[in-house]
């Protein structure tokens, strides 16, 4: 399979996933963008690969890891400051009110928790994103993140608690 | 599995994104290749730049690294003369500024609605116009105008904005003025003022931090880094004499594109590889001698100094040769391309392959489309 023939095959799936890394469809297209870049240097590795799709999306997950904070200014750590402000705020974001709302409450609380998600620690954020959306094992991420399993948890740990604490009512209202 | 990690997958596997069709992801292909490229081009010239320092190291024993002379103190405008572009990132050059913009950025010349600047147009660009007014909001762009053009009020002829006092600093030995403001939509505004050349850099975007990178990059040059100095050279010999032999350019490892007009540069650009052949193709298949003259000036529009274009030529021994394409006048085509043995005519194949890569666009009088 030529340059053009996989990203016209596989290029969407790996904006969604970028999306998911980046939080944001426009830095999702640059990061494609630089990792393909990257890949077509030397692109007869990609096509020996046992699994291009694997390969590609591992170049993609280490240049997000690894690349210059061009947009630092967004990306902060959830400080327990944060965490109090957003708390008073709860209600902005549509995670105060009873369970027994309107669809339209739902999706306002998953963009809540897209917003939030965002703001967790790249590395963190990341974790989350080959776990839950890409449905890989810890063993696979930390082979992507090049990093150990015991690191690809401690970040899934932590990413999760300061969810949870960041909003505690939101999945009794997910929830069924 | 816990109620935060449902809440956790539910919330990334239903997001709502964008659609992306065929064309979207041809872009994409040609985006990455076009980055690509550019990170190959800026990797030799780091390694010519290593080589060269080094043995100006051996040679002198010791390196002079020139101090920025500048004073105030801005945070972030140090002054530093960047020599090539980083990785990722592409060197753009007009009216004597020179500075780095992200690889993936588009560079358009002598958009229709403001013939006084180069865009550096950046991501969410409408691609039907070239004209900053005519954008979307979201737009990010950076100019680089001529210091008249530039309105304070509207940067880049767009939305209202507030603008900072100009603070003076020095880039390199050059004095220059800095304002910051905001648009009324949000977006940053970097403006930074040479009045020693009369340019002016503007940039507005949303991510200042991306703004403020280029704009540290600024700087003006008398050569910029395609090889391209910044006042229009004067004519090859052949060029003002009758000459009848063709213009036979042989194999150049790459040509340097350098586009006047008003007899200041435009727009520059290096060819490299399978761009910089088809460039020397083009020009040894034309026939010899000068087109004639192309339509003439409508009484309505004022006569302008023709447009110039030169072409550096690089041969894998080192040699160089210079090739002028030359316009007669404001309003006529490019008649012919002249080395200093000889003339050819300017043909449409050789301009897709110059003009093409400038990403100025460019009109075909019909003495060169049917010549």
């Amino acid at each position: 399979m030529d340059f053009e023939e996989f990203v016209i095959a596989r290029g969407a799936a790996l904006l969604r996933l970028a999306t998911m890394l980046t939080g944001d469809p426009h830095s999702a297209r640059d990061l494609v963008q630089s990792a393909l870049a990257t890949c077509l240097r030397h692109w007869s590795r990609v096509e020996a690969a046992r699994y291009p799709d694997a390969y590609v999306r591992q170049v993609l997950v280490r240049e997000h890891l690894t690349r210059r904070r061009l947009r630092s200014s967004q990306e902060a750590v959830v400080s327990d400051q944060v965490l109090a402000a957003d708390r008073t705020a709860r209600p902005a974001f549509g995670v105060g009110a009873s369970a027994a709302q309107d669809p339209g409450d739902t999706v306002s609380s998953r963009e809540a928790a897209w917003q939030l998600l965002a703001r967790l620690p790249r590395r963190q954020r990341t974790v989350l994103a080959l776990r839950y959306f890409e449905d890989l094992s810890d063993a696979e991420i930390a082979t992507v993140m090049a990093c150990s399993q015991a690191t690809v948890r401690s970040n899934a740990a932590r990413a999760l608690a300061t969810l949870r604490a960041l909003v505690p009512l939101l999945n009794e209202e997910l929830l069924p | 599995m816990t109620d935060i990690e449902t809440v956790v997958r539910d919330t990334l596997q239903e997001h709502v994104l964008p659609p992306v069709d065929l064309a979207d992801l041809t872009d994409l292909a040609a985006s990455a290749r076009r980055e690509a490229s550019a990170r190959r081009r800026a990797g030799r010239r780091r390694v010519v730049f290593a080589v060269g320092v080094v043995a100006s190291a051996a040679t002198l024993g010791a390196l002079l690294i020139r101090p920025w002379a500048g004073g105030g103190g801005l945070a972030g405008f140090n002054g530093r003369l960047p020599a090539t572009a980083p990785a990722g990132w592409q060197v753009v050059s007009s009216l004597g500024v020179e500075l780095n913009a992200p690889a993936g950025w588009a560079v358009a010349v002598r958009e229709p609605c403001d013939a006084t600047a180069t865009v550096v147009r950046g991501g969410g660009v409408r691609p039907t116009s070239l004209c900053v007014p005519l954008q979307p909001d979201t737009v990010t762009f950076v100019r680089i105008a001529q210091s008249s053009a530039v309105s304070l009020s509207r940067p880049g002829g767009g939305v209202p904005a507030t603008v900072s006092s100009p603070r003076t600093l020095r880039v390199g030995d050059t004095p220059a003025e800095l304002r910051e403001g905001r648009l009324a939509d949000g977006r940053s505004y970097y403006g930074l003022t040479f009045s020693s050349v009369g340019v002016t850099v503007e940039a507005v975007g949303a991510e200042a931090e991306v703004l403020r990178q280029i704009m540290r990059t600024a700087r003006p040059v008398s050569v910029d880094d395609a090889g391209c100095a910044t006042g229009q050279p004067g004519a090859p010999r052949a060029a003002a004499g009758q000459v009848s032999a063709p213009v036979r350019p042989g194999q150049p490892v790459s040509v340097g594109v350098c586009y006047y007009e008003e007899r200041r540069l435009s727009a520059s650009t290096t060819l490299a590889g399978s761009a910089a052949t088809d460039v020397a193709a083009s020009i040894a298949a034309a026939a010899p001698g000068r087109l004639t003259n192309g339509s003439a000036c409508p009484p309505s529009l004022p006569r302008r100094a023709a447009p110039q274009m030169w072409l550096q030529l690089t041969y894998a021994d080192g040699t160089k040769a210079t090739l002028q394409v030359r316009w007669e006048g404001g309003c006529d085509g490019p008649q012919f391309v002249a080395s200093a043995t000889g003339v050819s005519h300017v043909t449409m194949r050789m301009l897709r392959a110059t003009l093409g890569p400038l990403g100025i666009g460019y009109g075909v009088p019909s003495n060169v489309l049917h010549g």
